[in-house]
């Protein structure tokens, strides 16, 4: 099928597409005016019930923690897969040992060199606090992990792959990975073991506003900040390992 | 709906579009990298702050990040 | 508040799903293909998103100007978007493998190129 007749046929099927999903909007509530009753609910009791000022969290590491135990393993699976999907590749290129030293690796100097790694404490720090806050303010183990992940791949931009290999040693993290998300399952199972509910908060809950206070939402949302922060710099380890093999690989 | 909900709305309708309709890979990536920051800023607007956040790590670093390795491995020379 | 601006953000998120999908039929190079995708994709959070909005209530976090209990947009939804985000990351991250290593395998990534079987 050629490209114009391919996007006849297919701007012919969006239009009536866009048509149909705009008359289903029509069903909608209006913009700006919904308020389901599942929601308003837990504005009312989460904050009671769980200690907590920030709901998100609480939805996400309780109230519907089952779900997030799915999305963590969808995690763990895909980080899973693109290692493999690179292993068979990378198995050819390690014989001759660790990729070769970039030659950005001692061109750079000063400001170019200190600054992203500068900012690779900054921004680790910045996620720590967001994942270790989840309970509190905007901000929990997703999030924080995605910041902390992405920090350490500052030390790449600001001196280069080798000692971005060097910091983040791939086999440290990959097991740290697997903890955090071991750590989650392993609390879901305890609180079926104690109390016969899968994931139950089982922890005292402390003191509302408290650092550590939320009961299980706190170690859940930590254990996801391992998982997600180790994940991230897993993965943007093994990509950014891709650009200094370009000689060995291509042969 | 406040005018700058409005004015985010269509930059991101145009952005959208703008990132489908780039042809040279290494433009779209810059257009979706934008894309994504004022994905973020709507979502600031909206008052999901949690997914604002979540938006600026992966969508303006992570992604772009490796969809810029996978350009310069799979540069066709052409 | 004038009416066309009630469905607005709708129609922005059904946009983003068909002009990603428009680019998905056309592409030639399967990096823009994943970038499509995941317009596709932001349009999902921009559709829960713009459902959850309350134009009287603020942030689901609460504080000293918003004690707990005060009037609040959705938090279950945020709940959805926000893992969805970085879990879809990983997910795009896996298609940009498969990107490099058909590249290494077939030397394109033009997929009207790629036959099936064909070396």
């Amino acid at each position: 099928m050629s490209h114009r007749i391919r996007a006849i046929v297919y701007v012919a099927s969006a239009i009536v597409t866009f048509a149909t999903l705009m008359y289903a909007a029509m069903g909608l509530p209006k913009f700006g005016t919904f308020s389901g009753a599942y929601s308003a609910m837990l504005l009312q009791i989460s904050t009671l019930e769980r200690h907590v000022y920030n709901v998100p969290t609480a939805v996400n590491f309780d109230y519907r923690g089952f779900d997030t135990l799915g999305e963590e393993f969808i995690f763990f699976t895909s980080v899973a897969g693109v290692l493999f999907i690179f292993s068979a590749v990378r198995g050819k290129a390690e014989k001759h040992g660790e990729p070769m030293e970039h030659e950005g690796d001692r061109r750079q100097s000063g400001a170019i060199r200190w600054f992203p790694t500068g900012l690779t404490a900054f921004i680790a720090a910045l996620g720590m606090d967001l994942g270790a806050h989840g309970q509190l303010t905007p901000g929990g183990g997703f999030q924080g992990g995605a910041i902390f992940g992405s920090a350490i791949a500052c030390i790449y931009l600001g001196v280069g792959i080798h000692a971005f290999i060097r910091t983040a040693k791939k086999e440290t993290f990959d097991m740290l990975e697997a903890l955090g998300a071991f750590a989650f399952g392993a609390l879901g199972v305890a609180a079926m073991w104690i109390t016969g509910a899968f994931l139950r908060n089982i922890m005292p809950l402390g003191q509302t506003g408290a650092t550590v206070s939320g009961g299980t939402i706190y170690f859940l949302s930590c254990a996801v900040f391992v998982e997600i922060a180790c994940g991230f710099t897993v993965l943007l380890l093994v990509f950014l390992k891709q650009t200094g093999q370009t000689q060995e690989g291509e042969q | 709906m406040s005018l700058l909900q409005i004015i985010l709305y269509v930059l991101v309708a145009v952005l959208g579009a703008a990132v489908v309709f780039s042809k040279r890979p290494i433009n779209q990536l810059f257009i979706y990298t934008t894309f994504g920051m004022m994905l973020a800023l709507l979502f600031f607007v909206l008052h999901a702050p949690d997914v604002g956040l979540s938006e600026i790590a992966v969508g303006t670093f992570a992604v772009p990040l490796m969809v810029l390795v996978t350009l310069m491995k799979t540069d066709t020379k052409t | 508040m004038s009416g066309w601006t009630l469905y607005f953000p709708y129609a922005v998120a059904f946009w983003l799903f068909v002009i990603g999908c428009f680019g998905i039929t056309q592409s030639r190079n399967l990096i823009h293909t994943i970038l499509c995708i995941a317009v596709v994709q932001s349009s999902t959070y921009m559709l829960l998103l713009s459902i959850d909005f309350h134009a009287q209530a603020g942030a689901p976090i609460f504080g000293s100007t918003n004690p707990p209990g005060s009037a609040s947009v959705d938090p279950i939804l945020h709940a959805l978007t926000l893992t969805d985000i970085v879990v879809g990351a990983t997910v795009t991250a896996l298609l940009l493998a498969l990107t490099i290593q058909i590249y290494r395998r077939r030397g394109t990534i033009d997929p009207q190129r790629l036959r099936p079987m064909s070396e």
